[in-house]
């Protein structure tokens, strides 16, 4: 399981971008990261993927700390989609997926590398991309490219995978986005971890096991949707009005943003000190 | 690319190289045909009796100079292959981060400073000399631009891309500056250096250029994978194992080596390694596991021809080597800064 001990990253300038956080995350738990701009969870991600190198505190994934392994040790172990990745030279979509097994082979890839690319192709649905052109595919279809070659690189690993998405969502349409988040619970229900940014909060109510919600660099829930997304903590997070109510479909909270008049009389009426922590 | 059609393409490139040394041997002034060229060939080996009276012509003058040329350009255009993929930009160059203007600036204060101050020793030790101190400028620019350009982080590209371009103005005010104070001779030498010449290979030049260009393709073509990878960006290629660090320190080392060698014993030559790996890459593949060794042997086709073009132009004298590729190479810059704006337009 993925153990994170009191990391936290301050800019070279002193501005502290994420305060001391702890948390747990179970194998097969998706975790769906929230909160404002600026509130920390792209650096929260970062910190996980070692990509900042001042961040303090300790990162474990199945009692190995991830600061002592060595790059392709980690790769081993942990796949990572950023928001956009722009490629600056040509290269194919099935070389890109391919890219995902580098950690696993020297020089040529063997049989099974092939194997683990097919695969990856087929769950991530780009076969009809893959003799394109990385750079002429729309965003989403990139997106989607990029997480073919995270699932090519977590596939049969010596023990559980750790993904982290930053945003994936970003390009997709609907359609795109519950297939997507459908193959992301899969993936994880396999025995892995994934811990992804997410800006729909009901897409987050709805496909994830825990809810992690950041404000100005703290974590200031983590729970099961149900209970980290409050009405309270949603206030406090965005500072915007918002209600919350069953899903009438699903066993999950639905999070209605914006002004029915009740919300508004609520928060208006509320001292907003309540709303403090 | 499948790696049976990237065998394929490479194999033929190889024939392509040796055929041209053949071929390219004998041109010039005097004709050599290829029948002589074997015949010459098989008696140094001591299987054929053959009295060519070309035999000097060709294995003192020509084979060493075309031998030259194919190992500079080997090392020119799989610097330019390697930068390009650790500056995740095909506009990289090592004349454009100032290697190669570190290296000539240097031998141009050496050429117009010891010559005045010691003119014998100019004479009996110039070139092994003038050698020496372009390699050693060539080392000190890289090592330069590489403090400058590091961080906590690793080194900052940008930051190496604009001091690169610090360092060439400099270079070119430092060469400027030795041009005015020049003679006559000298301002000969100058143009030999700044221009470039393969004029004077000799076996031993050849010999060491050949080694050290050997020594980075040997190193060079291992880490194709680690390149790739940077074409996503340098923390994705961290995320799929790549140790971004010392690809860089490995990069920049082998290349520094790599040219500063060529500049010491032929001059600047410059856009070998800018045209030949985009040549490679628009007409093939951008994967770097065929274009390391595909621009490696592009580098000396090209650098082969340009040679033989330089020398045969306008006999007996020798148009500068720099002159031919900036001839050809400048429109294929030009050309890739406009592709590169218009993609930029629709991206």
């Amino acid at each position: 399981m993925l153990d994170v001990q009191n990391i936290s990253f301050a800019t070279p300038g002193g501005k502290k971008l994420l305060h001391p956080t702890s948390f747990k995350a179970g194998l097969g738990e998706l975790i769906a990261i929230i909160g404002p701009n600026g509130a920390g969870k792209s650096t929260l991600l970062k910190s996980l993927s070692n990509q900042l190198h001042d961040a303090s505190g300790d990162v474990f994934w199945n009692e190995a700390n991830l600061k002592n392994l060595s790059p392709q040790e980690q790769a081993l172990k942990r796949a990572v989609v950023a928001q956009q990745v722009y490629m600056t030279m040509e290269f194919p979509v099935r070389e890109v997926v391919l890219m995902g097994r580098y950690p696993h082979f020297q020089k040529q890839p063997s049989k099974h590398d092939f194997e683990a690319v097919d695969w990856a192709i087929r769950q991530a649905e780009v076969e009809h991309l893959i003799d394109r052109s990385y750079n002429s595919l729309s965003g989403g279809e990139q997106q989607r490219v990029q997480i073919a070659r995270a699932f090519a690189q977590l596939h049969e690993i010596n023990g559980p995978g750790l993904l982290l998405l930053d945003e994936p969502l970003n390009n997709l349409d609907i359609k795109h986005q519950h297939r997507f988040l459908d193959r992301v619970t899969e993936f994880t229900k396999q025995g892995n971890t994934t811990l992804l940014v997410i800006h729909d909060i009901n897409l987050a109510a709805l496909y994830a096991d825990k809810v992690a919600v950041l404000k100005n660099g703290e974590l200031i829930a983590f729970d099961t949707p149900v209970r980290a997304l409050t009405e309270k903590n949603l206030l406090t997070a965005y500072d915007f009005p918002v209600r919350v109510e069953h899903h009438p479909y699903h066993n999950a909270p639905a999070v209605y943003f914006g002004c029915p008049a009740t919300a508004h009389e609520k928060i208006n009426n509320s001292t907003s000190k309540q709303y403090q922590l | 690319m499948t790696s049976g059609k990237r065998s394929i393409l490479l194999t033929i490139l190889a024939l392509l190289v040796t055929a041209s040394i053949f071929v390219a041997s004998g041109l010039g002034a005097v004709k050599i045909t290829i029948i002589e060229i074997l015949d010459i060939l098989l008696t140094k080996l001591g299987i054929s009796n053959g009295q060519s009276q070309h035999e000097a012509v060709f294995w003192i003058i020509r084979l060493p100079r075309v031998l030259l040329s194919a190992f500079v350009g080997a090392g020119l255009a799989i610097s330019g292959t390697a930068m390009q993929g650790i500056f995740r930009n095909p506009l990289a160059d090592p004349s454009i981060i100032g290697i190669s203007s570190g290296a000539a600036s240097t031998a141009s204060v050496f050429i117009v400073v010891l010559s005045a101050i010691l003119p014998q020793w100019y004479t009996m030790w110039g070139v092994s000399l003038l050698s020496i101190a372009s390699f050693i400028g060539a080392a000190i620019t890289a090592w330069l631009i590489f403090t400058i350009s590091h961080t906590k982080r690793g080194a900052d590209l940008a930051t190496m891309l604009l001091a690169g371009i610090a360092i060439n103005a400099l270079g070119g005010a430092i060469t400027g500056v030795m041009t005015f104070l020049a003679d006559d001779v000298q301002l000969r030498s100058l143009t030999f250096w700044t221009l470039g010449s393969l004029g004077g290979a000799t076996w031993q030049s050849a010999g060491i250029v050949a080694a050290i260009t050997t020594v980075c393709l040997i190193f060079l073509i291992p880490i194709s994978k680690g390149l790739n990878a940077m074409a996503l960006g340098e923390s994705e290629a961290l995320h799929i194992g790549i140790n971004v660090q010392s690809l860089k320190v490995r990069v920049i080392i082998l290349t520094t080596l790599a040219v500063s060698a060529t500049v010491a014993f032929c001059g600047i030559i410059g856009f070998i390694g800018l045209a030949v790996p985009h040549i490679l890459r628009i007409s093939f593949s951008s994967d770097n596991r065929f274009l390391l060794p595909a621009s490696a042997l592009g580098g000396a086709l090209l650098l082969i021809w340009a040679d033989t073009l330089s020398r045969t132009i306008a006999q007996p004298a020798e148009v500068p080597i720099g002159v031919i590729t900036a001839l050809t190479g400048a429109p294929v810059f030009l050309y890739l800064l406009i592709q590169q704006k218009r993609k930029a337009k629709y991206a």
